[in-house]
């Protein structure tokens, strides 16, 4: 299971030099989560406290992204599969209420590197072929002005938002891939590490 | 009609004048990440003080404007420099709170019935300072003040040993 490497458009790259997309395929739909994840999921919550959450901000990974929030016009405390979203979550719920794989499976990834995921469902009916590999990048949405995440013609989710509704992972998925998302500064080597761990955790039984 | 290529120099105008454009974007852009890494800094130094911070506009991510990263760089460059101030007022509070706990504690006659939380003094957990006579209404008329510490915070088993009873 290794990360591969999606593009990024000359304008994208030469204004936010360093910005990059891995991903990894992983075959199956949305299932509930296995005990194992479940167990890891309890006693991540456990270490988070309402301090954990204010040094959030300020962890070196996350404080990147938070950064690129800010450069892209976003308000750095908004934004979905972030490590303080999944924070402010455990907070909330007082833990982490089962939500299935994929979605536990990122929250703990994220949790352990800091880095922001998706789960996107690319069906045949997007890739055109079942025999094609999709191939992910990141350009400007010429419609809505939003930097997305791209396969083929199709935006498939905006940076730190959710994913279309056609890239939802849903139970009859036959296949998806999780996506990290590299900021400027964010060493890749974390990002693949973040991104291979999501996908076994999305494969464990 | 014959049409005539634009003077080099004019080509090489444009192509300059649109890569000083980025330069100054990248460069706002690293203003931006820094005051943000400032900002949540400042943020997580001052707990368990809460900085009240305004909400950036915010939107689905865009590359933005020179102008827009400009007026950008300038909120937050006003956010940071408002919490900072907030902050150092708060601590000059603290800071207040805490050498009058040292005068109470010195002459608690000087000041009865003061009481002093041990949050205004920027401390963490639960209690106060609080200048009372001794022995009640005896102290009172006597003039014997002393500073009385309260026994802080609830226990947790205590109060959790309350709702099982309660429960029952």
């Amino acid at each position: 299971m290794e990360a591969i490497r999606g593009s990024v458009t000359e304008e994208l790259a030469a204004e936010l030099p360093g910005i990059g997309i891995l991903w990894v395929a992983v075959q199956g739909g949305a299932r509930p989560d296995s005990l194992g994840l479940q167990l890891e999921l309890d006693h991540a919550a456990d270490r988070i406290t309402g301090a954990t959450a204010v040094l959030a901000n300020t962890e070196p990974v996350s404080a990147h992204y938070r950064a690129l929030r800010a450069q892209l016009g976003m308000d750095p405390d908004t934004g979905s599969g972030t490590l303080e979203s999944i924070v402010r979550r455990r907070l909330l719920e007082g833990g982490f209420r089962p939500n299935g794989i994929p979605g536990d499976a990122l929250a703990l990834a994220t949790l352990e590197t800091g880095v922001p995921l998706w789960a996107l469902a690319l069906e045949p009916a997007q890739t055109g072929d079942p025999t094609i590999v999709p191939a992910l990048f990141l350009d400007v949405d010429k419609k809505t002005g939003a930097v997305s995440i791209f396969n083929g013609e199709l935006p498939v989710c905006v940076l730190f938002g959710e994913p279309a509704a056609e890239a939802v992972v849903a139970k009859k998925s036959e296949s998806y891939v999780v996506v990290a998302l590299v900021a400027p500064g964010v060493l890749s080597e974390v990002c693949e590490l973040a991104v291979e761990r999501a996908a076994e955790l999305c494969q464990s039984t | 009609m014959s049409v005539t290529a634009p003077a080099p120099e004019l080509v090489s105008g444009v192509v300059s004048t649109l890569e000083a454009e980025r330069i100054a974007r990248r460069a706002l852009r690293a203003q931006i990440g820094k005051l943000e890494a400032q900002t949540a800094l400042l943020v997580a130094q001052a707990h368990p003080v809460a900085l009240d911070l305004p909400a950036l506009p915010g939107g689905v991510p865009r590359l933005q404007s020179l102008a827009v990263l400009e007026a950008r760089r300038d909120l937050m460059a006003n956010r940071l420099e408002d919490a900072r101030r907030t902050l150092t007022q708060v601590r000059q509070r603290e800071e207040e709170a805490r050498g009058q706990v040292e005068l109470m504690l010195a002459d608690p006659k000087a000041y009865r019935w003061l009481r002093v939380s041990r949050q205004d003094a920027g401390l963490v957990g639960c209690g106060h300072w609080h200048v009372r006579p001794r022995l009640g209404l005896i102290g009172m008329l006597a003039g014997w003040w002393h500073v009385k510490i309260s026994s802080g915070c609830p226990l947790p088993g205590d109060s959790g040993k309350r709702r099982t009873l309660a429960t029952q």
